[in-house]
């Protein structure tokens, strides 16, 4: 309860310090619709010069690309800081402080920083989904719109999850910016149909860095009817669930080998 | 030289590349297998494969975002103060720094990463080389176009480093800058895949000399005379982007805040 309360203390100090740059997180939500926007129209010219891609129309493959970015936004906007912890914060040292508080490190880093750019994200994630949902004529239930709610918050999660568990190699290597990104950027092959990949790859999105099941599988359940929403939601839960905890336990074993650059 | 000071940092560089450009090789083997046509705007399978992963190892070599980088942490941490004292222009000092970085990225990662593609490529048959006077002939040109490409990079950088004097952030702008360069410069997909009208006048703007030209020489998909047309528009567009750079310090640097050191 005491780091709930905190948690809003802390947020409410981020969101401020934020609004101190505001025409930076203007330009930085415009330049997350750009790179959105680029990256889609790169994916319409390439599908456009062929009938379908392994059988999804190119407003399926819109429908996919705009629910990738739904659970990315979420994770965005509450975990940024984990990336200028990967990359720099330990690095020079500005760790040091966080070890000398009577607060869990994670939590701190956690509760550092929000990215209001995630919004741009979601806005344009929202707006992809509903027109392509409605050029492909998605019949729409509960357990389907439960089940997208379910995939972005609980993926959202899932991210997280897996961005403490290759930060956390900074704790000892001083630097896992590179190692991360490289990990994180797996979630952008969960942007074409899995059937594009060889089995290894399909594994490894399935069951090592589950990004295909809370992206993939949720767009199939709701284009092909290929699961059961609820079961499938129960699943993104279990799994985020793991994941999150899993990640929180190596974190808590690094800090062990946790050394001060001195600098 | 930050950069070689943390070889785990590096190695996991290249397996992050790696992956990247295995994901669109997979993309491009499915587009090629549902496509009806072997030939997807002027490209076959094999010259796409080719042109994606020079493409890719050209975005390392030539783009160093530390100009845009080094501008923005002076303003927000007020140590730009100094450069106004210090009696070297301040465009002066990041051409001087990227440079030094572009020669030794290309000794360094340039020369052994092209070598071994182009090598494979060429066993491969993805890469025909007709005669050794064309080939070495674009690889000049090549080398030329690449030191330009780098040049108009930095500029670009240098003028959105000197944007954030106004924001007095950089995040935001640097990834407009980042996205806008990677997408028109044909890095994303090969320009020819753009609508007609766009690619007529994205062929003259300053981003397709940033990648897509310099790959497309490299890969001799041009005739030298082609190649040097293309490079005197690189030239002329970087006479104007300094130029503009130029101007807009002088009239931002006015208006500098400095928030304490």
């Amino acid at each position: 309860m005491r780091y709930i309360k905190l948690y809003f203390t802390c947020l409410k100090r981020a969101i401020i310090s934020r609004l101190q740059y505001k025409a930076d997180s203007i330009i930085g939500i415009i330049g997350f619709l750009i790179s959105n926007t680029a990256t889609l129209l790169s994916i319409y010219f390439i599908i456009d010069a062929i009938p379908s891609l392994n059988g999804w129309s190119i407003y399926e493959l819109g429908f996919l690309y705009g629910f990738s970015m739904m659970p990315v936004a979420f994770d965005h906007f509450f975990s940024d800081e984990l990336w200028n912890t990967a990359y720099w914060k330990i690095k020079n040292g500005k760790l040091d402080p966080f070890f000398l508080r009577p607060i869990p490190v994670l939590f701190q880093i956690i509760a550092e920083a929000v990215q209001p750019e995630a919004f741009g994200e979601l806005i344009l994630g929202g707006v992809m989904l509903g027109i392509c949902a409605a050029n492909v004529g998605v019949k729409w239930s509960f357990g389907l719109i439960l089940l997208l709610v379910i995939a972005t918050i609980f993926g959202g999660i899932l991210i997280t999850g897996i961005k403490i568990f290759f930060a956390a190699f900074a704790l000892k290597f001083k630097r896992s910016g590179t190692l991360l990104q490289g990990v994180y950027n797996m979630i952008g092959y969960t942007r074409y149909p899995i059937s594009i990949y060889p089995l290894i790859l399909r594994t490894l999105l399935t069951c090592i860095l589950p990004f295909a099941v809370i992206i993939t599988m949720p767009v199939e359940a709701v284009l092909f009817s290929a699961f059961n929403p609820y079961l499938l939601s129960l699943l993104i839960i279990g799994v985020a669930g793991a994941v999150l905890v899993l990640s929180v336990l190596f974190w808590n074993w690094m800090e062990r080998f946790y050394q001060s650059t001195g600098s | 030289m930050d950069l070689m000071a943390y070889k785990f940092h590096m190695i996991t560089w290249l397996i992050v590349t790696a992956f990247q450009v295995l994901s669109v090789f997979f993309l491009w083997v499915a587009v090629y297998k549902n496509s009806p046509h072997a030939v997807i705007n002027g490209y076959t399978f094999k010259e796409m494969i080719s042109f994606m992963v020079m493409i890719n190892i050209f975005n390392y070599i030539a783009f160093d975002g530390y100009t845009g980088d080094v501008i923005s942490d002076e303003v927000s941490d007020g140590t730009i103060a100094n450069s106004f004292i210090k009696p070297i222009s301040y465009r002066v000092r990041f051409l001087a720094t990227n440079l030094g970085v572009l020669g030794a990225k290309i000794v360094v990662f340039g020369l052994p990463m092209f070598t071994i593609s182009y090598v494979i490529f060429a066993l491969l048959g993805f890469i025909v080389i007709e005669s050794i006077g064309t080939f070495l002939l674009s690889l000049l040109l090549f080398l030329i176009a690449l030191v330009l490409a780098s040049m108009l990079y930095d500029a670009i950088s240098y003028i959105f480093g000197v944007l954030s004097f106004y924001t007095t952030a950089y995040f935001g702008l640097y990834m407009l800058k980042e996205t806008t360069i990677q997408f028109l410069s044909g890095t994303l997909v090969p320009l020819a895949f753009f609508p007609a009208g766009m690619y007529k006048v994205l062929r003259y703007l300053p981003f397709a000399g940033m990648a897509e030209n310099p790959v497309l020489i490299l890969l001799m998909r041009d005739s030298p005379l082609v190649a040097l047309q293309k490079i005197a528009i690189a030239i002329a567009w970087l006479v104007v982007i300094e130029l503009f750079g130029a101007l807009l310090f002088s009239r931002a640097s006015k208006k500098v805040t400095v928030g304490g050191g």
